[in-house]
């Protein structure tokens, strides 16, 4: 035996391991994509069992294509993943660089900081839509009440009452309808995931070089060329990173949609599976092949974009 | 098969090992899943006296709703024999029964099957034959706030005019005083807005399906139901409305922002503002009524081991036994018996004096009829007892509240929902 056919002999086990782990899933996916399966039905009982006598060709992608939603879905996952990505940099950077100076109370402010993180998504979404954006009994309809309140007593004020009687009187922002939706989701989920790159980018300023800064100020360098010069190249590669994870996590959204639209006006490939799969799991299994490829080809930009990052 | 039963036998023998309940050899365990309201969770106390005297233990796996719909779904469907028992509904109780997923319930005379009301078994029989057992019901109508309507002058009479209700939603609207009309669903799901909007749609005299199973949204009679929903809901419902299912109007309720709310019959229970009254749900002349009809049962899977155990079980928890069993239970009394079920309770006076809204309960469930007629050619009031209408309502449901927040008119959401129905229908080889 040759030196390197043992240690591949002893490592067999494990990649034939992670090959059924991965593609026994993916190979039933792909079968039941290809075939008529529904739990259930009262005219066909015959598609009720996966058999290849249901063979149906791209029968169920059609169907899945033809789905008002798909294409919608697809756009919906898009626009959630980019704005949150969007949104959580810019906000973890600035966190980050703020708490990176030391003050009184660091402690408490950095724990209060990453405390939304160890939320669970389903907790985050009930908390936020029924307490804080509900349009009636939350924060936001508490809040507009209260102002309306104040402006009517202030336009029956002597005086300057005619100043205000020309103030509109505030409307509260229902946050479950159509067009809304998919703002409430994205609130929600900035919220929980800001404090992951503030983490990240935290731990990843405190390795910046001091003496460079140093000298950037004996030259003169206001704070703004330090932070762009300096601090910002240096965060790439965690910024890289954070945008990596999320958006792997956030392509899979799924308990926030829920809870907070039911799918109305917002939904995406996952929740568009989870449709599906109560009754017809072949129009299921063929969304499963499409979330498949969305995921690989984000996966390859994203993938791309961090080893050139990385390779620098 | 061998696979199956050697993973059964080592699953057995782990179970055994942990609990070391095959101590005497004739302890049976059964595994029950239910929904996590209140009924079914104060079940759980009261069935201690059932352990007790049978010797049958007993496993409670408690689900959210949606949960539960698709656990028991996927389980019994591939045959997986995880429970003994399962909570089911009255959408799924004749189609599962007729393909076979669930057991046919015979009871002894004593169980007296002609105490439970009719609408209930009706809807839960596929063909004559009772496949799960009612342990609560429910119908709807029309609660609303005495005090506002005759400070309004306005009255709502049982069954009146959905032009009345509008009237009187109207005079009671006084939202700077943080009063709506009227409080009705909005939330997308089958069981959520679509049950009081197929009420609203039957009362118009539209329905779900042709005689050949063809969708029918996009008749008059839909569009003028769903113009007048939205219209209604729209100029005098909470902001916010599209969220709103069952218990987000009865937290409205109870904070004392709604006037009038048409919702379950099982809502009068909870409800803690003072001088509520009650009518007869509206309707606009359609014989089928306007009320829905809906039960929470006991169903026992095809796959289990158990059966005989799990029927006795269901004997016992959908009797009059268990009714007077919760009535006695120091932690509960004939407030908390599970209503809409047995004839009896409604006759029992110690209910009648805690129960106010129980003759107009009655009434309501009373009315509701699920069976198939000309109007309608499926079964089920304010769904269609059919495998493919969860994912045609949902479908529906969710344009419905487009509708409703203005992001799309009545007719494009009623187009759109047509299609999405016909598409499924289709698909699954109706026509």
């Amino acid at each position: 035996m040759s030196d390197r056919k043992l240690p591949r002999l002893l490592q067999t086990p494990a990649v034939v391991l992670l090959l059924i782990w991965m593609l026994i899933p993916l190979g039933m996916t792909l079968y039941f994509s290809f075939i008529r399966y529904v739990l259930n039905s009262l005219r066909r009982p015959e598609w009720t069992s996966p058999s290849l006598s249901n063979w149906r060709g791209f029968g169920n992608y059609q169907f899945v294509l033809n789905n008002k939603d798909f294409l919608f879905a697809i756009q919906n996952s898009l626009v959630i993943v980019c704005s949150i990505l969007f949104l959580t940099v810019i906000l973890g950077v600035l966190i980050a660089v703020l708490i990176n100076k030391s003050f009184p109370g660091q402690g408490i402010v950095r724990v209060l900081l990453i405390s939304p993180f160890f939320v669970m998504p389903a907790v985050n979404a009930v908390l936020w839509i029924n307490m804080i954006l509900d349009p009636v009994l939350g924060l936001q309809g508490l809040a507009v009440g209260g102002i309306n309140g104040v402006i009517t007593s202030l336009q029956n004020a002597p005086g300057v009452g005619w100043f205000f009687s020309l103030w509109p009187q505030l409307e509260p922002i229902s946050f479950r309808a159509t067009q809304t939706s998919a703002y409430a989701v994205i609130i929600m989920v900035t919220w929980q995931w800001t404090p992951f790159a503030v983490l990240i980018f935290m731990t990843s300023l405190q390795s910046e070089d001091q003496q460079q800064k140093e000298a950037a100020v004996l030259d003169g360098a206001s704070t703004w060329s330090q932070f762009r010069f300096l601090t910002l190249p240096h965060l790439s590669r965690p910024i890289a990173i954070v945008v990596m994870i999320q958006a792997i996590f956030h392509l899979s959204l799924y308990a926030e949609i829920e809870i907070v639209s039911r799918g109305n006006g917002n939904k995406n490939l996952p929740y568009l599976i989870g449709e599906f799969a109560n009754n017809n799991i072949g129009a299921a299994s063929a969304t499963g092949i499409f979330a498949v490829i969305l995921a690989n080809i984000v996966a390859i930009f994203l993938l791309r974009m961090i080893g050139k990052t990385l390779m620098e | 098969m061998y696979l199956k039963n050697a993973l059964r036998a080592a699953t057995a023998l782990s179970l055994v090992t942990a609990t070391g309940a095959l101590a005497d050899g004739h302890a049976k365990s059964l595994t029950i899943a239910i929904v996590n309201n209140g009924h079914m969770i104060n079940m759980q106390k009261v069935a201690e006296a059932y352990t007790e005297e049978t010797g049958v233990q007993l496993e409670w796996v408690s689900l959210e709703e949606g949960v539960l719909r698709e656990q028991v779904t996927s389980d019994t469907a591939t045959g997986g024999g995880q429970y003994d028992i399962i909570n089911i509904g009255m959408q799924e109780a004749p189609i599962w029964g007729a393909a076979g997923w669930i057991e046919p319930l015979e009871f002894g005379a004593e169980y007296d099957v002609d105490d439970i009301l009719p609408a209930m078994r009706a809807g839960l029989s596929h063909e004559g034959t009772m496949y799960a057992a009612p342990f609560y019901g429910e119908s709807s109508m029309v609660m609303y706030r005495k005090d506002l309507t005759d400070a309004a002058g306005v009255t709502i009479a049982d069954n009146d005019s959905w032009d009345n209700v509008k009237a009187a939603a109207a005079a009671i609207h006084d939202p700077d005083n943080g009063v709506y009309g009227a409080c009705l669903r909005g939330k997308p799901g089958w069981g959520d807005n679509m049950a009081f909007i197929t009420t609203v749609v039957n009362s118009f005299g539209g329905a779900w399906f042709d005689a050949d199973y063809k969708p029918t949204i996009d008749s008059d009679e839909w569009r003028a139901a769903i113009n007048f929903y939205v219209d209604l809901l729209g100029n005098y419902g909470p902001p916010g409305s599209e969220g709103n299912s069952f218990n987000e109007i009865l937290a409205l309720y109870n904070e004392g922002k709604c006037g009038m709310w048409i919702d379950a019959t099982i809502a009068a229970s909870f409800l803690e503002v003072d001088g509520v009254a009650y009518a007869q749900s509206p309707n606009a002349g359609n014989p089928v009524g306007a009320n829905w009809l809906w039960a929470w049962a006991m169903a026992v899977p095809a796959g289990t081991e158990n059966a005989e155990e799990a029927k006795a079980f269901i004997e016992w928890a959908t009797s009059k036994e268990y009714v007077q069993a919760v009535a006695d239970h120091p932690e509960f009394g004939w407030a908390k018996v599970p209503t809409g079920q047995r004839a009896s309770t409604y006759a029992n006076a110690d209910f009648q004096a805690v129960a106010g809204f129980a003759s107009a309960e009655l009434a309501a469930i009373e009315s509701a009829a699920p069976e198939a007629t000309d109007l309608k050619p499926y079964v089920g009031v304010q769904f269609a007892a059919i495998p493919e209408f969860p994912e045609v309502g949902s479908a529906v449901a969710q344009e419905m509240a487009a509708a409703l927040s203005g992001a799309k008119s009545v007719d494009d959401a009623i187009a759109a929902s047509q299609d999405a129905a016909d598409a499924i229908m289709r698909e699954a080889g109706y026509y």
